[in-house]
């Protein structure tokens, strides 16, 4: 390490004393030298100013798991993170969430582990065979199969930042990939006894990608269970629910079971341009299935109906010739489903000649944009949140009226975790006049899943409490807000549940930002 | 979860140790693994494939020797 001191650094750090049950905080200004980790500044707040520090590590080299915590809201290994690439003069330490706090900043994480007893996380593989080899001999290729999931270090971040955790009956992010890759191993024999401990938990991930965006070892966990759902499809070892929503898909081409010819009943009043009487527009509206077909989804579609108007955009709808974009279907591991739906739409997009399509649900934005085989048509394709705050940067949309109230707003996974859009939101939000916006302690890329992704707003069937979507607006409500704002028919969905689960209606309502926006027009 | 107390009985710990391991890497007069001497750069297998056993004496580590078994796989060099 380099001698010379870079910069002083504040470390906030949110410490339990177990004796008195007493949370506080303790504040320590650490001289920081180049390449020094933030292990290493706790190892030198304990040597030099608090040896009552209390925190756990033991390689100091990104192996042994032990030293995860949260560093301003996000969950990492503390000999992993140098201080410097934190590029800022004061930052937060906290413990992992999820997990029983035993002092300062060491959580109990027996229950992590525990979860690896409900899957058998060694080779299964019969004597018989066992005694005929001498070496279990494996292809390089085969080996690559599994490889990066065999870096898991057990760590337990993902499992502290997942939202289905919450609901014990579900394993862990990381558990399903050790599962998965003792499945995916050329020498294993257990498959079939590997997917009967998963065949009714593993659809409670919302698919939110917190686990892989946050595993220090870059594990791709959320995948494994995509994955891992595909072998149940595959084997039709599926729930009733899930079994409800695929075939509700095969048949109806939506989730909800609904006709195709009443896809755009939601507009009968509006006037909305449809194929195939209107074969063109500048922008092209794909719905989606909650927009067109769920009562509540509907307000937003027709909001938007009206700010679209109101800027004069020219659009129109594929009509009845729109179906699911899949993404649902996808995440529940139906990738033919998906394929069939993704080829009929990609089909229109062509008929209509299709230059700038526009999503209402980032579920579908996500899929057009990053699934194959939508992706390999590299479709010009945007969430509404863009191209309305483009308008407001550019001075196009003109709002008359103010709306006075609170807001909070929720980052919908599949748009921000995915793809990284969360500042079009606000900034539209911020346009409008008297409407103040305030944060919720973990937001944007540390934005906690509302619970409804993967087909879970159809599906759900976790008790209230074990619901990511109550933990979620329990956090609103600390803060005191009127509206939770967020950009996605099934995050106001879910939340809006929470809120009544909650009975706080007369507290607190949850919006779409094309709804607000329909306000102050 | 005093981590202070435990670090200090570690240290006491950690020395005796360190002893012990500079005490029979002098003595073993070869290279093998991860004990490597510039002085004696070769493995010595007819001398010293043996383990290496340390007690406790006032004066410092006495040492004595253990034969090795080999089962399954017999020491050989490693080449890559």
């Amino acid at each position: 390490m380099s001698s010379k001191v870079e910069k002083t650094v504040e470390f906030k750090i949110h410490r339990l004393n177990p004796e008195n049950k007493k949370h506080y905080i303790s504040t320590y200004k650490v001289p920081i030298r180049k390449g020094m980790t933030i292990l290493e500044a706790f190892i030198y707040i304990k040597d030099n100013f608090d040896e009552t520090l209390t925190f756990r590590s033991s390689c100091r080299m990104g192996i042994c798991g032990s030293c995860g915590i949260m560093v301003d809201g996000k969950p990492m290994l503390a000999c992993y993170t140098q201080v410097l690439d934190l590029d800022s003069d004061a930052v937060v330490i906290e413990p992992l969430p999820s997990l029983p706090i035993i002092k300062d900043l060491v959580v109990d994480i027996e229950p992590f582990l525990e979860t690896y007893k409900r899957i058998r996380p060694i080779l299964t593989r019969s004597e018989e065979k066992l005694e005929k080899t001498k070496e279990l001999i494996q292809s390089p290729t085969d080996l690559k199969k599994y490889w990066d999931l065999s870096l898991c270090i057990k760590c337990s971040i993902c499992y502290s930042a997942c939202p289905a955790a919450i609901d014990k009956k579900f394993l862990g992010p990381s558990t399903y990939a050790t599962n998965y890759r003792f499945v995916s191993d050329s020498r294993d024999e257990g498959k079939e006894e590997r997917l009967n401990a998963i065949a009714d938990n593993v659809w409670l991930c919302t698919s939110c990608n917190s686990c892989t965006m946050f595993c220090p070892k870059e594990v791709d966990s959320s995948s494994s269970i995509v994955e891992e759902r595909s072998l149940l499809v595959e084997r039709s070892d599926i729930p009733q629910t899930v079994k409800e929503v695929l075939e509700n898909v095969f048949k109806y081409h939506n989730p909800m079971g609904m006709s195709g010819s009443r896809r755009m009943d939601w507009a009968k009043d509006l006037a909305v341009k449809t194929y195939p009487s209107v074969t063109n527009a500048q922008v092209l509206c794909f719905v989606g299935c909650a927009p067109a077909y769920d009562p509540r989804s509907q307000m937003i579609a027709k909001s938007m109906v009206a700010v679209l108007n109101s800027l004069g955009i020219d659009f129109a709808t594929l009509g009845s010739e729109e179906r699911c974009s899949g993404d649902h279907v996808l995440r529940l591991g139906e990738r033919g489903l998906f394929e069939m739906l993704a080829e009929h739409n990609i089909s229109m997009f062509g008929k209509f000649n299709a230059n700038k399509i526009l999503t209402l649900c980032p579920h579908c934005f996500n899929t057009l944009k990053n699934d194959k085989p939508y992706s390999d048509e590299e479709l010009n394709v945007q969430h509404y949140t863009e191209i309305l705050a483009e308008t407001v940067k550019n001075g196009g949309l003109k709002l008359s009226k103010a709306i006075r109230k609170r807001v909070t707003y929720h980052d919908p996974c599949f748009l921000g975790k995915r793809n990284e859009i969360y500042e079009a939101p606000r900034q539209i939000l911020k346009a409008i006049d008297g409407l103040e916006l305030v944060e919720m302690k973990r937001n944007r890329e540390n934005s906690f899943c509302c619970g409804g992704g993967a087909g879970r707003t159809f599906t759900e069937e976790a008790v209230p409490e074990k619901r990511p979507s109550i933990d979620r607006v329990k956090e609103a409500l600390e803060l005191g807000v009127d509206i939770i704002a967020t950009a996605c028919p099934f995050c106001v969905t879910t939340l809006e549940d929470a809120v009544k689960v909650l009975d706080v209606e007369n507290k607190i309502a949850v919006k779409d930002v094309l709804e607000i926006l329909k306000e102050a027009l | 979860y005093n981590t202070g107390l435990v670090g200090a009985l570690q240290l006491d710990f950690t020395l005796d140790l360190a002893e012990v391991t500079i005490a029979s890497a002098l003595a073993r007069t070869e290279s093998r693994g991860a004990h490597s001497r510039r002085d004696c750069p070769k493995r010595d297998d007819e001398n010293w494939l043996k383990h290496t056993l340390a007690y406790y004496t006032e004066a410092g580590p006495r040492l004595e020797y253990a034969p090795v078994t080999i089962t399954k796989w017999p020491p050989t060099a490693r080449k890559y």
